[in-house]
């Protein structure tokens, strides 16, 4: 491989963020417009890497690896490396958060400076936990993209933000300890860091000792599982997504919240297999709870975010749910259930933040008959909200189906349960956009608040665009993450070879 | 022609992109509307001539999903079945665009209206040509987004979005019937191509879930979800509530969508899915929801009195002779009653909305009566809509109910519930004849004014508000030639179609289904059954006409239709114009209870337990922790010291407590 495509794609914006940095803050049109520009390279980049990515190539392409801490301990890389590639699944993730950054610098056109060069630095972040392959720089990228997002909902977010972001950090802290330690042990155990080479070797190292395997596995899932966020483990969220700004809360769920899922794909499963197969009752439970759960939450919020945000813990369920389905067609699901949360739950984000801009509100009661004075937005909401419930050519559909899907024949009775989240999304969704949208204007004041501008549509369109092109076309996404999803899932079939 | 197939959908698409997008001026717009649908109609009909010679059309347009051993292409087919469905829905469709021209003419969401009504029909196509039972879920969907839009058409009125949100939740309850379905269907088969799955036979057991099940019930459940899925659809109990609110809709769409189309889709499945069917238990249980539905749907149609309303309930009725067609196993039965219905139910609804417009937004039949003289073109084609749909000898709708009658009655000596169901059927069908002979002497007939309430109370809870264009009472507004054409032709359609039809289409549908399995002595036994059945057939619509008419025409205002409406049928007629309170019940029971618990779960899990006690309780917990502790920390030389010996002296006291075995301390060694 020629050029470092994947370390060019992961340290450009933080490049980009230092050299922005020590211009002055009246500059902030420069500012604006570099970061427009380098999240649009970096677009560029992942989309090259996208079309160069051969689906029957090897499973790992466009890897680079550097030696970085010397140790005589770790053989065979002599030491922690400095290892990136992308597998299918990474590679979609990749593709996700270069796609969403440049809408979220668009959506944060009248932030300050530092609002932006902390959003290049989140991208660096984010793309250097999906790109590393090794446990150590993985573990590096894991805890500094938090420093970014503890800023934005910290210093720009609404009125409770010193709760949310110190909730935030602390909540994710306990996990990612957790994970250092099992990361120590693991890597100790195995004398490497390097991904791969863990994944063939743990599950047989551990192999005799289960209850090792067992407490490895949990504390890599319970950091996970706060990330994603699994119930009990949700709390967290509808404060961060209450109190970020908009751009954060479109980060936030399109990208920081799939950190957790990828992580059970990409670590949890593959390095304790048996683990995972013996917790997987509970986890499909949690997910199934969770499901129900957070749709039932979420039709009792009045605040568009914090419904939103619960909606949030549903979608993620069903991303678990097919995750640790056991077949094929649920895992495959769960993994674009991951891409189309990330666009419809985006979608939804920056469109709040439309009204939130225009009227600092964003209470479904500070709403009402908005269709009459917004034909255009109402539209699009209209679109986002069809995606967001699963209906069929949009990309929700799809991904929910494959969920569905392929964890009914391995569990039946909670594929029951959730699909009555089918039911339930329908209702929080269409009661929050017939409030909003429907029946008589109720505030006089709203009526002049006119449609979605220009600048606004340059963000909007795109995502549209894109939900309506994978509920078309879902292969685009499935064909590139079969083989590394399959691989993923055969550590889950009962008939799994131990070697 | 396959190659042309995918034009059938994608025409009608087209016109709802360029609606949708563009802001034309209204000529254009209505061209373009129309133009879809009826270019559609030319192509099915050439795509339905080539299948006559029981050659079936096929295309695969492009891949859609594809995981694993999951295939599914965007592939259309026509074959009988579904030819005979395009033909249907793009034939009463294209006549239905035509009619809204001018129905639609003042309405500022003119465009608008056009792309949803042509959304729609891409939907139904999809619907109907997918080959596979996850197309034809993308196209039923579809279907019911474009229905939950077009009843909210006027969305300034929060009541018609709040129609429309019902009729899509009450349907996404039917989805979920409708996914477990095909999550079994993929146990049974591994497959969801409906050509498919129909050549592969039933396996003896299945693996699900680390367990044996057996094959046969798992196909019973299958059957059943997938009626729950129908029952969404195609309004049958317990989920039809959403179909009379329905109406709150452009009248168009009650023709087309809740009336003609999309509402028999669950018939139409449960065609498609003859070979799952066939022979099933299922069936029992269909027969007896269906039955029950056409029996109370026609009982409340009897005390309403919004047109459209009358109408509405009648279709939920005539959908339960759909299905009870379906669930005697002759399945042409069913089908043919989608078509004859289609006709008439279409004619009925594009009538209504001609007296509603003439009337300038009239709905409430009390405050009709008359009509005839002053529009007597219109009060014919509504009479001939009105005989078939009451069943006169000969008409469609006649054939259809019939055929539907003898099918049940011959199954009732193979399986118990047919008996009672066939007896539930006749007597619907005699409901049918009597509140179709109210309604139409009521509006038609009678001097205007003659059935307004006697006293305010007796219409409370029937609050018909008039919904469509301005209220007045100016003069009557006579019905186009674009209004009267679609009409007359399905005038036409209502009166002679049954007879024409009747035959052939079972004939020509027979490949879809083969030959239905009969006993020897089937010919003799049918013979009978069925001149029993017209005889049966003829006396309920008699009795049911006639009675109407004694009650609503001759004898109105007698001393004893008076005593009877003042006493006992007073009591019952309260109880039919509400309807038998089903939406009150599910509101307290299930609606009601939901959004409750939903706040009440999230304050006291979510918030307090959860949020407060164990996620904050923990940072609390730690935070007295460490502030106990700190107090430790005085910074005096004086504490530093005396704590320092403590401890060294407790650490001594440990170490030789642990060896005081031996009382040898391991670092004197």
């Amino acid at each position: 491989m020629a050029a470092p495509l994947l370390t060019l794609i992961t340290f450009l914006p933080a490049l980009a963020g230092l050299l922005l940095s020590p211009l002055k803050a009246e500059k902030g049109g420069i500012v604006r417009f570099a970061a427009l520009f380098v999240t649009l390279a970096v677009l560029g980049l992942a989309g090259a890497v996208w079309f160069l990515f051969d689906p029957k190539g090897d499973p790992i392409q466009f890897r680079e690896d550097h030696l970085w801490i010397r140790s005589l301990y770790l053989t065979p890389t002599k030491g922690i490396t400095y290892s990136v590639g992308v597998d299918g699944i990474s590679l979609a993730m990749m593709v996700l958060t270069a796609f969403l950054m440049p809408l979220a610098i668009r959506a944060s056109w009248h932030q300050p400076k530092g609002f932006l060069i902390t959003l290049l630095f989140l991208e660096t972040g984010m793309m250097g936990a999906f790109v590393a392959l090794d446990l150590f720089l993985f573990y590096v990228f894991w805890e500094a993209m938090l420093i970014p997002m503890y800023l934005l909902i910290g210093i720009w977010g609404g009125p409770r933000r010193i709760y949310a972001s110190v909730k935030f950090i602390l909540y994710t802290i306990v996990g990612s300890v957790l994970m250092l330690a099992a990361i120590l042990y693991a890597a100790t155990q195995a004398g490497t860091f390097d991904v791969v080479t863990l994944q063939g070797q743990l599950p047989r190292l551990l192999a005799g000792s289960p209850d090792t395997q067992y407490w490895l596995f949990l504390a890599f899932a319970v950091s996970f599982a706060i990330k994603v966020p699994l119930f009990p483990f949700h709390t967290w969220l509808p404060d961060a997504h209450v109190e970020a700004p908009t751009a954060g809360s479109v980060i936030l769920a399109g990208v920081l919240l799939k950190m957790g899922t990828y992580g059970f794909l990409r670590f949890a499963i593959p390095f304790f297999p048996d683990a995972a197969q013996h917790f997987t009752p509970l986890i499909v439970a949690l997910s199934t709870i969770g499901i129900i759960y957070g749709s039932l939450m979420a039709m009792a919020q009045s605040d568009i975010k914090k419904l939103v945000a619960y909606s949030s813990v549903a979608h993620l369920g069903f991303c678990m749910l097919g995750i640790f389905s056991g077949t094929l067609q649920g895992a495959q699901g769960g993994v674009l259930q991951m891409v189309n949360h990330g666009l419809s739950t985006g979608a939804l984000f920056l469109l709040v933040g439309v009204i939130y801009e225009k009227t600092h509100r964003r209470g479904v009661d500070d709403f009402g008959g908005m269709a009459k004075v917004m034909p255009v937005y109402a539209t699009l909401f209209m679109i986002v909200t069809l995606s967001s419930i699963g209906l069929p050519g949009l990309n929700g559909f799809v991904g929910e189906f494959l969920v569905l899907f392929g964890s009914f024949p391995n569990h039946p009775t909670a594929t029951a349960f959730a699909s009555l989240g089918v039911v339930l999304g329908a209702v929080y969704m269409l009661k929050l956009y017939r409030d909003v949208f429907f029946g008589p204007v109720t505030r006089p004041e709203r009526e002049k608040i006119g449609d979605v501008e220009k600048g606004d549509l340059a963000y909007l369109l795109p995502i549209v665009a894109l939900i309506i092109l994978l509920g078309v076309l879902p292969n685009l996404v499935l064909s590139r993450t079969e083989r590394s999803v399959s691989a993923v899932v055969k550590n889950l079939q009962p008939d799994r070879v131990s070697h | 022609m396959s190659h042309l197939l995918w034009l059938i959908p994608v025409l009608p698409l087209a016109g709802f992109l360029v609606n949708g997008l563009l802001k034309l001026p209204k000529p254009v717009s209505c061209i373009v509307g129309c133009a879809g649908p009826i270019a559609s109609f030319v192509i099915s009909v050439l795509v339905f001539l080539r299948i006559h010679g029981h050659q079936d059309v096929v295309q695969t347009v492009f891949s859609w999903i594809s995981v694993g051993q999951l295939n599914v292409p965007f592939g259309l087919r026509v074959d009988p079945l579904s030819g005979v469905m395009i033909l249907v829905v793009t034939g009463v469709g294209s006549l239905i665009h035509v009619y809204s021209i001018s129905y639609m003419h003042d309405d500022e969401g003119f465009s608008r209206f056009f792309a949803y009504l042509n959304l729609f029909m891409f939907s139904m196509l999809v619907l109907v040509l997918g080959d596979s039972i996850l197309l034809m879920f993308v196209g039923w969907e579809g279907v019911g987004l474009c229905s939950y839009l077009l009843i909210g058409f006027w969305y300034k009125e929060l009541k018609n979005a709040d129609a429309g949100k019902k009729a899509f939740i009450t349907n996404r309850v039917g989805d979920f019937g409708f996914l477990l379905g095909v999550f079994c269907l993929w146990a049974l088969y591994k497959d969801v191509n409906f050509a498919q799955m129909a050549g592969k036979a039933i396996p003896h057991s299945v693996q699900l879930a680390g367990h044996e099940v057996s094959g046969d019930a798992l196909a019973f459940w299958a059957g059943l979800f997938l009626f729950i899925g129908a029952c969404g659809k195609s309004a049958q109990i317990p989920l039809y509530v959403w179909l009379p609110d329905a109406m709150a809709g452009p009248t168009p769409v009650s023709a087309l969508i809740h009336a003609a189309t999309m509402v028999t889709a669950g018939v139409y499945m449960m065609a498609r899915m003859n070979f799952l069917y066939q022979g099933s238990e299922v069936l029992s249980i269909v027969v007896t929801i269906a039955a029950l539905t056409a029996f109370m749907a026609g009982l409340i149609a009897v005390a309403q009195n919004d047109i459209k309303k009358v109408l509405a309930y009648s279709t939920v009725s005539q959908l339960g002779f759909m299905f009870a067609g379906i669930a005697s196993g002759d399945f042409h039965t069913g089908m043919f009653h989608v078509v004859t219905h289609a006709f008439f139910k279409a004619l009925l609804f594009l009538g209504a909305g001609a007296v509603i417009h003439a009337l300038h937004g009239e709905q409430d039949i009390r405050k009709m009566g008359g009509l005839g003289k002053k529009l007597p073109a219109l009060a014919a084609v509504f009479v001939a809509g009105a005989l078939a749909l009451a069943g006169l000898p000969f008409t469609a709708g006649f054939f259809s109910k019939d055929a539907i009658l003898v099918a049940v009655f011959e199954q009732a000596s193979v399986q118990a519930a047919f008996g009672p169901a066939w007896l539930l059927l006749v007597a619907s069908a005699g409901l049918t004849a009597f509140y179709t002979t109210r309604l139409v002497l009521i509006v038609f007939l009678d001097a205007p004014g003659a059935h307004r309430p006697p006293s305010p109370e007796a219409s409370a809870g029937s609050h018909a508000a008039p919904q469509e264009g301005d209220h007045g009472h100016g003069e009557l507004h006579k019905p186009g030639l674009l209004i009267m054409a679609p009409l007359a032709i399905l005038a036409v359609a209502s009166l002679f179609g049954g007879y024409l039809l009747d035959r052939p289409m079972e004939e020509f549908l027979k490949p879809v289904w083969g030959e239905e399995k009969h006993p020897l002595n089937f010919a003799a036994a049918h013979d009978h059954a069925h001149a029993l059945n017209i005889l049966v057939s003829c006396i309920v619509f008699a009795v049911g006409v006639t009675a109407g008419w004694v009650i609503y025409g001759r004898a109105a205002g007698r001393d004893w239709v008076k005593r009877f409406a003042e006493g006992g049928g007073k009591k019952m007629y309260w109880l039919l114009e509400n309807k038998f309170f089903v939406d009150e019940i599910y509101e307290y029971t299930i609606i009601a209870p939901l959004k409750m618990g939903a706040t009440i779960v999230w304050f006291l899990v979510d918030r307090v337990l959860i949020d407060t006690i164990l996620v904050n309780g923990t940072g609390w917990i730690v935070y007295a922790v460490g502030g106990a502790l700190r107090r430790t920390h005085t910074g005096s030389i004086n504490v530093a010291v005396v704590s320092f010996l403590a401890g060294a002296l407790a650490l001594l006291a440990f170490v030789a407590y642990q060896f005081k075995d031996t009382w040898q301390l391991p670092f004197l060694h």
